[in-house]
C-alpha cells in the first residue's frame, strides 16, 4: 500500500507542479496568446458619397441590401464533400426563394473567387427577410448572409453615361496597387468606381472604412466591440450642374428624333437610315456647366452594382449600337459644315478672304494645283451638286456653300508663306477642338484636328498630305474629328466672343455641414476676336434659322419653323456628314438666345440624314425647353429591380476599363480622300493624341 | 451528530449494524469532500455551457448528482461482504451489458459505439463496468485463504481481459487504460510480488502495442495517442491541447474571474465542460482554484486510503484502493491531458466532469468505499498508522 500511496502523491506532485509552472510562471506568455485567439480586425467599408442633381434629387444613392455570401477561404478548408452539400443545400434554399440557382452555378462561382479576393464573394443580393433568416440559421459552412451597403441609381438608364457604375477592387494587387496611388485605404472585394463620375470623383466618393477591434467566439462570431481603431468617415457627397428633368428632356428629345429619322425617306442615297444612335449636350456659355449631356442608346448602372452578368456584358459590349459608349465625349465624328464658322474665322484672320468677298459658287470647285490633270481627285463638289451662284460669308454659312469653303483650304495651301502652313487648324484649336474639354470623364476623346505633321505621327511616313486634304478639312470633313461636347464647347466659345471656359458637370460638394462647396468656374481662353468678323460669322449663323435675318433660304429654316425667334434669337449652323458605307449623319450645333447668349447646344444623330433634318430639330426642341415655351417634363424613376445571382467573374470583366468595347465604333470618314489605311486614332482611344 | 451520540458504546468486538453505529462510522468528512468538488464541479459546468444552453446541462448535472448520491447512501448501507454471494451474476451481467451496448441496443457517440440512450439520457456501460472489475478483482484476491497464487492471477487477468476487450470494441481506449490501473493498484495492494508485476506490465506494454499496430483502433485513436509523442500527427488534437495549455497559463494565479474568462466563455476551449472542464475552473479561477480541486481530489483519495486501512477485511481494503486507483488514474491522466503532460483520451474528472455514467460511477464507488467505512471494526477510526 505504501507504494501506492508513493505513485499517488508522485503524480499529484507532477500535475501540481506543471499547474505552477503554467499560471504562474509562463502567465503573460499565455495570456498574450490566448488574445490572439479572440480578436480581429474587422474592416467595414463607409457609404458611398452620393450624387445630386443640380436641383438636388437623388441620382446615385446608398441602400443596404441583404447579400448572401460565399467564403472561399473557408470553404476551401472544409473540403470538396462539404463543398458539395454546401453548394446543393445553398442551390436548394435560393432557388425556393425563387432564385433559381444550381449547385454547379456556385461550384463555378467558388472557383473564380479562390485566391482571387480575401472578402467573400456576393452571390445573391437583395435576398428577402425570409430567406435571410433562414440562411443566417442554417449554418452553411463559409457561407453567411450580411448587410451590405450597395449603389442605387433611382432613375436607372437617365444619365447613366455621366455617372457611371461602380464594381469591386478585383485581387490583392490590385488593391495594393490603389492603396499606393490613392490616399484612400482598398480591400480586395471593395467597391470601386468603374466608369463615369463614379470613377473620376472615386477619391471624394469613398469614405474612411471602419476599422474596428473585435472579439470573436470560437465560431468566428463577432461577440463584443473591443474598439474602434477608426470610424467610418461617409464620402463626400457630389451635386452636379445637371438637372435630371432637363436631362430626361434631352434624352427624349434624341430618342423622339432618331424614331422619326428612321421612319424619314432618304432622299440622298440609297442607304437607309438606322437612326440607332446620337447625343445632344447643352452648355451654359457663361460659366462652362454641362446643362444636359445625352447619349443614345444607354444602360443601367444598377446592372454593374455586384458586377455585370456575362450575358448582359456580352450582350451590351455586342450590340452594334454601343450602348455603353459615351457619345458626348468618346464618339468621335466629323465636324463636317458645323466646322465652318471657325474656317471662316481663319480665313478673315490670316486674310484669305474678308467678309464681304463675293465667290461665284458654280457647284464644284477644281483644285488650282491640277487644273492640267484630268484626274478625278481634283474636282470637288457641292452637296447634291447644287450651284448657289455668287456668296459672300454670310450667304456661304446660310447656305452652307461648299465651294466657297473648299477655296479657302486651297488657298491656305498655295500661299502657305503668306498664310501659315495651318491656319485653318489653327483656329480649330483655339475654338478647343483637337483637345478634351476639361470635363475630366475617364476616356474622354481629345478628337483630332489634322495637319501634315500630326497624319504622319499617327499614319506613318507614306501618310502624305496632299492639297485635297485641306480642301476637305475646310468643310470639316477628312480627317477632322470632333466630339459632340467640343462642338458645343466650340459654339459657346463663338457665342460669348471668344471666351472659353473649361466645361464642368459638378456643380460643387457637400461639406460635412451639408452645405454647398460650389466649384468656381475656369476660363481657359480668350480669344478677343473680331468684333466685326465675329458678327459677320453671328450673322451667318442667326440666317441659317431664322429667314428673316437672311435670303429666307438657311439650311434649318425648316426645322425652326415657329420657333419664337424673334424673342429668342438663335444662331446655329447645320452639319451633314459623310462616312462610309453608312446613311449621313445629321449634326447641327447653335446658341441662344443670339442677343444674350446662355446656351450652346449641340446634337449629333448617326445615320440620320441632313443636318436640317434631324439634328437641327432636335435643337430646336431642346431650345424649346430652355427658353420656357415647352414645360420639362419630370423624369420617371426606375422601378424596383429584381432578385439576381451573380458570380465574380463577370465583375472582373467589366473592372478591366483597358478592354475596348468599343472598338466597333470606328470614327467615320470622308470619301474621296487619299488616306492611308492605318487605324483611325479616335477609335484606339490613344490617350497621347492630344494635342 | 444527535445520532451518533446516542449510539450504544458498548457490545460486543467487531461487527456493529446498529443504524446508530452505521451513522457513527460514516467518513463524514468524505461526505462533506464529495460535495465540495460536486458542487465546485456544477459550478463549473454552469460557467462552459451557460453561453451555449443555458442552465440545461447544469440541471442534467443536479439531476445526475442526486441519483447518484441516492445510489450512494443505498450502497454505503448495504454490507459490502454481500457482495460476494453475487460473484458470478455481477461478472455475467457486465459482460452481457457490454456485448449488448455493441449490438444495435447501442448507439454511437463521438465515435464510440459504448451508448445506450435511456429516457434521454446516454448512458455509458464502461464508465458503470470500473464498479463490477473492482468488486471482482477485490473478491478474487481476498479468497478463504488469501493466497496469491498463479491461478488466481490468471483469473484476474481473464476477467480484465474480457472486459477490457469488449471496451476496446466499443472504442474506450481511455476506459481500458483506467481498467489496467485499477487492476496495477489491486495486484500491488494483494501483494502479487513485484517481478510478476513487473513481468505483466511489460507484456501489458506490449499486448497494447500490438493493438496499437493492428486494425483494431480505429484512425482517430490511434492518432489521438500518438500525437502526444508527435505533436505534427493530428491538428485538431494538438490544437485542442494548445488552446488548453495557452487558457490555463493565461488563468494566472488568481484567474479571470468566474463566468469571465475569454478563452471558456467564446468557446475556445475545446469539450470544455466534460474531458476539459479543468481547464475552465484554471483559467476563470487560476491557480488558486485549480490547485483547491486538486487539493479536494487528494483529500478524498487520502479518506478512501484512510479507510482501506481500517477496513474490517482485505476484501474491504481492497475495494477501497480499486476505488484508489480509479480516481488516481482518471484524476492525473484528466488533469495531465489538459496540462500536456498526457495525451488526449476522453477520461473525465472524477466528480467535476459534466456526465450522468462517470458522476453516478464515482458516487457509487464513493457508496462502496462508506460502506466498508460503515462496516469497519469498532473503534480503530482513532487508530493512528
Amino acid at each position: 500500500m505504501g507504494v501506492v500511496a508513493v505513485v499517488a502523491l508522485l503524480l499529484f506532485g507532477t500535475l501540481g507542479a506543471r499547474l505552477y509552472f503554467l499560471q504562474v510562471m509562463s502567465v503573460q506568455e499565455k495570456l498574450e496568446l490566448v488574445a490572439g485567439n479572440s480578436e480581429r480586425t474587422v474592416i467595414t467599408e463607409a457609404p458611398r458619397g452620393e450624387i445630386f442633381d443640380a436641383s438636388g434629387k437623388l441620382l446615385a444613392g446608398r441602400r443596404e441590401s441583404l447579400v448572401v455570401t460565399l467564403d472561399w477561404t473557408v470553404l476551401r478548408e472544409a473540403g470538396g464533400e462539404t463543398r458539395t452539400e454546401v453548394f446543393e443545400e445553398l442551390a436548394d434554399e435560393l432557388s425556393t426563394a425563387g432564385l433559381k440557382t444550381k449547385a454547379s452555378q456556385l461550384d463555378r462561382t467558388y472557383e473564380r473567387a479562390v485566391n482571387g479576393t480575401l472578402k467573400p464573394v456576393v452571390i445573391a443580393d437583395d435576398i428577402g427577410e425570409e430567406l435571410w433568416v433562414r440562411l443566417s440559421e442554417g449554418n452553411l459552412t463559409g457561407i453567411s448572409v450580411e448587410r451590405q451597403w450597395v449603389r442605387t441609381y433611382p432613375y436607372g438608364t437617365i444619365a447613366a453615361h455621366i455617372l457611371g457604375y461602380t464594381g469591386s477592387v478585383r485581387s490583392p494587387e490590385q488593391a495594393d496597387e490603389l492603396n499606393a496611388e490613392t490616399d484612400k485605404t482598398y480591400f480586395p472585394g471593395d467597391e470601386i468606381g468603374i466608369a463615369g463620375l463614379e470613377k473620376l470623383y472615386e477619391e471624394r466618393l469613398r469614405g474612411v472604412p471602419e476599422v474596428r477591434r473585435v472579439e470573436v467566439d470560437a465560431q468566428n462570431r463577432v461577440v463584443r466591440t473591443i474598439e474602434v481603431v477608426q470610424p467610418a468617415i461617409p464620402g463626400q457627397d457630389l451635386v452636379l450642374t445637371v438637372d435630371i428633368d432637363v436631362q430626361y428632356a434631352a434624352e427624349q428629345i434624341l430618342i423622339d428624333e432618331l424614331e422619326q429619322a428612321r421612319f424619314r425617306e432618304n432622299s440622298d442615297d440609297s442607304l437607309p437610315h438606322v437612326a440607332d444612335a446620337g447625343s445632344l449636350v447643352a452648355v451654359d456659355v457663361e460659366n462652362g456647366s454641362v446643362v444636359a449631356i445625352a447619349s443614345y442608346p444607354a444602360f443601367d448602372p444598377a446592372d454593374f452594382t455586384f458586377g455585370i452578368s456575362s450575358t448582359l456584358w456580352n450582350e451590351l459590349s455586342n450590340r452594334p449600337d454601343v450602348p455603353l459608349l459615351d457619345r458626348t465625349i468618346r464618339g468621335a465624328y466629323p465636324a463636317a459644315s458645323t466646322f465652318k464658322p471657325f474656317v471662316a474665322f481663319a480665313a478673315m484672320e490670316a486674310g484669305v478672304r474678308s467678309e464681304g468677298f463675293w465667290w461665284d459658287d458654280e457647284g464644284t470647285y477644281t483644285l488650282e494645283s491640277c487644273l492640267d490633270e484630268e484626274g478625278a481627285g481634283c474636282v470637288f463638289r457641292n452637296a447634291g451638286s447644287a450651284v448657289l451662284g455668287p456668296v459672300d460669308l454670310r450667304y456661304a454659312l446660310e447656305r452652307s456653300s461648299d465651294t466657297y469653303f473648299y477655296s479657302i483650304g486651297e488657298a491656305f495651301w498655295i500661299n502657305q508663306s503668306q498664310y501659315g502652313r495651318t491656319g485653318i487648324q489653327d483656329m480649330a484649336l483655339r475654338f478647343g477642338f483637337g483637345q478634351r474639354t476639361g470635363l475630366g470623364l475617364p476616356a474622354e476623346s481629345p478628337g483630332r484636328v489634322p495637319t501634315p505633321e500630326n497624319r504622319i505621327e499617327t499614319f506613318g511616313e507614306d501618310a502624305k498630305w496632299f492639297p485635297g486634304d485641306n480642301v476637305i478639312t475646310a468643310i470639316g470633313q477628312g480627317d477632322v474629328l470632333i466630339t459632340p461636347l467640343q462642338l458645343a464647347n466650340a459654339y459657346a466659345t463663338l457665342a460669348t466672343q471668344g471666351e472659353r471656359f473649361q466645361l464642368n458637370l459638378v456643380r460643387g460638394f457637400l461639406n460635412e455641414d451639408g452645405e454647398l462647396d460650389e466649384v468656381a468656374p475656369v476660363q481657359v481662353a480668350d480669344e478677343q476676336l473680331d468684333p466685326q468678323q465675329w458678327q459677320a460669322v453671328h450673322d451667318g449663323l442667326l440666317a441659317v434659322v431664322d429667314p428673316s435675318r437672311g435670303s429666307g433660304r438657311g439650311t434649318a429654316l425648316r426645322a425652326f419653323q415657329g420657333f419664337p425667334l424673334s424673342s429668342y434669337p438663335i444662331a446655329g449652323k447645320t452639319g451633314t456628314a459623310e462616312v462610309d458605307d453608312k446613311a449621313d449623319f445629321s449634326l447641327f450645333a447653335g446658341y441662344g438666345p443670339a442677343n444674350a447668349p446662355k446656351y450652346s447646344v449641340a446634337a449629333v444623330l448617326e445615320q440620320s440624314g441632313f443636318g436640317g433634318e434631324a439634328a437641327a430639330p432636335a435643337v430646336r426642341r431642346f431650345f424649346e425647353h430652355l427658353a420656357g415655351i415647352t414645360p420639362v417634363p419630370e423624369a420617371p424613376l426606375a422601378g424596383e429591380r429584381e432578385l439576381a445571382i451573380f458570380g465574380i467573374s463577370e465583375q472582373s470583366t467589366v473592372l478591366a476599363d483597358d478592354v475596348d468595347p468599343f472598338g466597333s465604333l470606328v470614327a467615320p470618314r470622308a470619301q474621296s480622300v487619299p488616306q492611308s489605311e492605318a487605324v483611325d486614332p479616335a477609335a484606339a482611344d490613344d490617350e497621347e493624341s492630344s494635342e | 451528530m444527535t445520532a451518533m451520540l446516542d449510539a450504544p458504546t458498548g457490545g460486543r468486538l467487531g461487527r456493529d449494524d446498529s443504524q446508530a453505529a452505521k451513522l457513527r462510522n460514516v467518513d463524514w468528512s468524505l461526505v462533506l469532500l464529495v460535495g465540495a468538488i460536486v458542487g465546485f464541479g456544477v459550478v463549473a459546468i454552469l460557467s462552459a455551457t451557460r453561453n451555449q444552453v443555458g442552465y440545461e446541462l447544469v440541471n442534467k448535472q443536479i439531476v445526475f448528482a442526486v441519483v447518484g448520491t441516492t445510489l450512494m447512501v443505498a450502497v454505503g448501507l448495504i454490507d459490502y461482504d454481500k457482495l460476494r454471494a453475487f460473484l458470478p451474476l455481477i461478472g455475467i451481467i457486465t459482460v452481457v451489458v457490454l456485448i449488448a451496448v455493441l449490438s444495435p441496443l447501442g448507439t454511437e457517440v463521438r465515435g464510440t459505439k459504448g451508448w445506450f440512450n435511456v429516457a434521454g439520457f446516454s448512458l455509458q456501460p464502461a464508465e458503470f463496468a470500473k464498479i463490477p472489475l473492482i468488486v471482482l478483482l477485490a473478491a478474487l484476491f481476498t479468497g478463504r485463504t488469501g493466497n496469491v497464487e498463479a491461478p488466481r492471477i490468471v483469473a484476474s487477468l481473464g476477467i480484465l481481459g474480457a472486459l477490457a476487450a469488449l471496451v476496446l470494441l466499443e472504442g474506450e481506449t481511455g476506459s481500458v487504460l483506467v481498467y489496467c490501473f485499477i487492476a496495477l493498484g489491486i495486484f500491488t495492494v494483494a501483494g502479487i510480488p513485484a517481478r510478476v508485476l513487473t513481468l505483466l506490465m511489460v507484456s501489458g506494454v506490449a499486448v497494447f502495442s500490438l493493438i496499437l499496430s493492428s486494425n483494431l483502433l480505429k484512425e482517430y485513436q490511434v492518432a489521438r495517442l500518438t500525437s502526444f509523442v508527435d505533436p505534427n500527427a493530428s491538428a485538431a488534437d494538438s490544437y485542442n491541447q494548445t488552446q488548453s495549455v495557452n487558457t490555463i497559463g493565461s488563468g494566472g494565479l488568481t484567474g479571470q474571474g468566474l463566468f469571465e474568462g475569454p478563452q471558456t466563455q467564446l468557446g475556445f476551449v475545446p469539450e470544455q465542460e466534460t474531458d476539459f472542464i479543468f481547464t475552465v475552473i484554471a483559467e476563470e479561477l487560476g491557480f488558486v482554484g485549480a490547485a483547491a480541486v486538486l487539493l479536494l481530489e487528494g483529500l478524498i483519495l487520502i479518506r478512501i486510503f484512510r479507510i482501506s486501512q481500517l477496513a474490517r477485511d482485505g476484501f474491504g481494503t481492497l475495494i477501497c484502493m480499486g476505488v484508489f486507483s480509479m480516481l488516481l488514474i482518471h484524476i492525473f491522466q484528466n488533469v495531465g491531458m489538459t496540462l500536456r503532460l498526457m495525451p488526449i483520451t476522453g477520461i473525465p474528472l472524477p466528480f467535476v466532469s459534466y456526465g450522468g455514467s462517470s458522476l453516478i460511477t464515482s458516487l457509487l464507488c464513493i457508496g462502496l468505499v462508506q460502506s466498508v467505512s460503515v462496516h469497519r471494526r469498532r473503534g480503530n477510526l482513532e487508530r493512528s498508522y
